[in-house]
């Protein structure tokens, strides 16, 4: 695939006897943003990081932006741009240094690393904080300028892992501003986040990933509609201990009208055409405290996929 | 898997000169120690306890001890910096994991840190003689010679290396920087001690002298010594074949395992 931003085929990641990603096979087209959802330890981190080129691949094949992750790795790493989990910010360094550091690491003189560090601080704006030192800047703040150092080397391809945990809303739609931006001039992102809402909003197509291997792929709409329909509604219960009984015979009648359905602490979530019917036959149920109909969300997607399970 | 973890001269740099800015930004702290440190130690070791000791290994004591601390504050510049601070960028501040994410590599982020553990031996070497120089202009009593003043920054450079690479080793094992202590109090310390720095080590029994010679601070502090005194360096190829031999193995090993640390 000659114009696909990343391509990998049967990938593999082992760590010693820990199989982190697991023959893997993913084509991502450029000018798109893919999502890359899991949940934890499913492996999304690990490709992360053998995408940006930092950690080596066991198994198959991994071509970024065209070149080979092994080959490569210091020319894919020049055109890429990352935002990390983590905090990792210079606290030595003031808002503006750190930029001017980064630049350095990308060849970028300083005359243009100065010009280029302006623009982005306005961009993400943090003009006015650019002599501040790191320790000074909120959360968000952080998180802004973490995105804007990403950028100092105007890359192809932007990598973002989880960009938004912890932040507040409006944080959190700047972050999505910078993303949205960055891909209407015809470039790429790939993000990692454990928020759905988000991968809803954000990406053209993404990947649900669990052990290491990706479960089911698509246009998030699309995949919505294909696996459990566009309508969902919820029968609750919330005196659940008692009115166990109710939510038995609501499971009993899904099992037998042959309706999916998910049961959780307090209530049945029911997906797909026949709800109605289910609905009719309960709605007189005094049992029930609410019956909630609503859209079908990435969410249920993605609990119907994975489970309810905690994984830490 | 060779180019992930291959080495360029530019990205050196470009790693080496963000801890540089970092000490350029703190230099007034930065510059204290190894000009103050020094005077301290003449003076209470030299001039005080030295009052009462005729001489030491054929010189004054004060004249004993002055390339004692020179080694001395050779292998603490570039031990600390390879092991706590080095720790630090790694694990606290995940300085390396922001580099490694840039066309600089990991290998790249290791030599650096060597090269600047190494550069912190230098100006350590530097500035001390320069307050060495000055103590003794002082009291006018020469307490290295001028040409082994000029030495010193140089010889910093393989002495440091060694110390750095010692100290990466550690780095690429500890599993907690509270850890750093273990090594710090049984072999730094006892070795700052008793590599011949404070006493010769004729005073010892000959199977401590056999084991003193196999400390690297030994062998660092013959070669201050030597350069003090204005001797002649033909004595010293034992010594210089030793610290060549331990900067290749250390700083080899160090990076080796360094990044089978963090290259995962």
């Amino acid at each position: 695939m000659k114009n696909g931003a990343i391509s990998a085929k049967s990938l593999t990641k082992n760590y010693g006897e820990f199989c982190a990603v697991n023959n893997v096979s993913l084509e991502i087209p450029k000018g798109i943003c893919f999502g890359l959802l899991g949940p934890n330890g499913a492996g999304k981190t690990t490709m992360i990081q053998m995408i940006q080129a930092s950690s080596p691949i066991t198994n198959g094949k991994l071509e970024v932006l065209g070149m080979d992750t092994i080959s490569d790795s210091r020319e894919i790493r020049k055109k890429i741009g990352v935002i990390p989990q983590e905090d990792n910010l210079d606290p030595d360094f003031s808002v503006r240094y750190n930029l001017l550091v980064y630049a350095r690491y990308f060849g970028i003189g300083l005359d243009e690393a100065k010009e280029k560090a302006e623009e982005l601080l306005k961009k993400v704006e943090l003009t006015d904080k650019a002599d501040q030192e790191i320790n000074n800047l909120s959360g968000g703040m952080k998180r802004r300028l973490i995105v804007a150092r990403g950028m100092i080397n105007e890359p192809e391809l932007l990598i973002l892992d989880e960009p938004t945990t912890g932040l507040d809303p409006q944080a959190r739609h700047s972050v999505w501003d910078q993303i949205r931006i960055f891909k209407n001039e015809g470039k790429t992102v790939l993000l990692t986040t454990h928020y759905m809402d988000e991968a809803e909003i954000l990406c053209d197509e993404l990947a649900i990933m669990d052990s290491g291997r990706i479960l089911i792929q698509g246009n998030p709409k699309e995949l919505i509609k294909k696996t459990i329909g566009d309508n969902a509604a919820e029968l609750v219960a919330l005196s659940f201990g008692k009115d166990e009984e109710t939510l038995n015979l609501v499971e009993k009648k899904c099992k037998l009208m042959k309706v999916s359905f998910s049961r959780v602490t307090d209530r049945i979530i029911l997906y797909g055409k026949e709800i109605e019917n289910i609905i009719s036959e309960f709605k007189d149920e005094g049992n029930l405290t609410d019956i909630i109909r609503r859209r079908a969300t990435l969410e249920d997607v993605f609990l119907n996929l994975t489970g309810r399970q905690l994984r830490d | 898997m060779q180019e992930v973890q291959g080495i360029s001269p530019q990205m050196v740099y470009a790693v080496w000169r963000r801890h540089a800015d970092v000490w350029v930004r703190t230099w007034r702290t930065n510059l204290l120690p190894p000009l103050v440190e020094p005077i301290l130690y003449l003076l209470g070791f030299g001039f005080g306890v030295g009052a009462y000791i005729n001489e030491m290994g054929g010189v004054s004591y004060v004249e004993y001890i002055a390339p004692s601390i020179l080694a001395i504050s050779m292998m603490f510049g570039a031990f600390f910096e390879a092991t706590y601070s080095a720790f630090v960028r790694m694990y606290y501040q995940k300085t390396w994991q922001a580099i490694a994410a840039t066309p600089a590599s990991a290998s790249d982020v290791l030599v650096a840190e060597l090269l600047w553990a190494t550069t912190k031996s230098v100006t350590n070497a530097t500035l001390m003689t320069t307050a060495i120089l000055s103590v003794g202009y002082i009291v006018n009593q020469p307490l290295i010679s001028m040409q082994g003043a000029i030495l010193m920054p140089i010889v910093a450079i393989p002495i440091g290396l060694m110390f750095a690479g010692m100290g990466l080793i550690l780095t690429s094992y500890t599993p907690s920087i509270d850890w750093f202590n273990i090594p710090f109090f049984l072999f730094v310390n006892p070795m700052f001690i008793l590599a011949g720095t404070f006493f010769p080590l004729s005073e010892f029994p000959p199977v401590a002298q056999n084991i003193a010679m196999c400390l690297p601070l030994t062998h660092a502090a013959i070669v201050t010594r030597t350069l003090a005194y204005g001797d002649g360096i033909e004595n010293l190829i034992f010594s210089i074949t030793y610290i060549t031999i331990m900067t290749v193995v250390m700083t080899y090993l160090g990076v080796k395992l360094c990044l089978r640390r963090i290259v995962t």
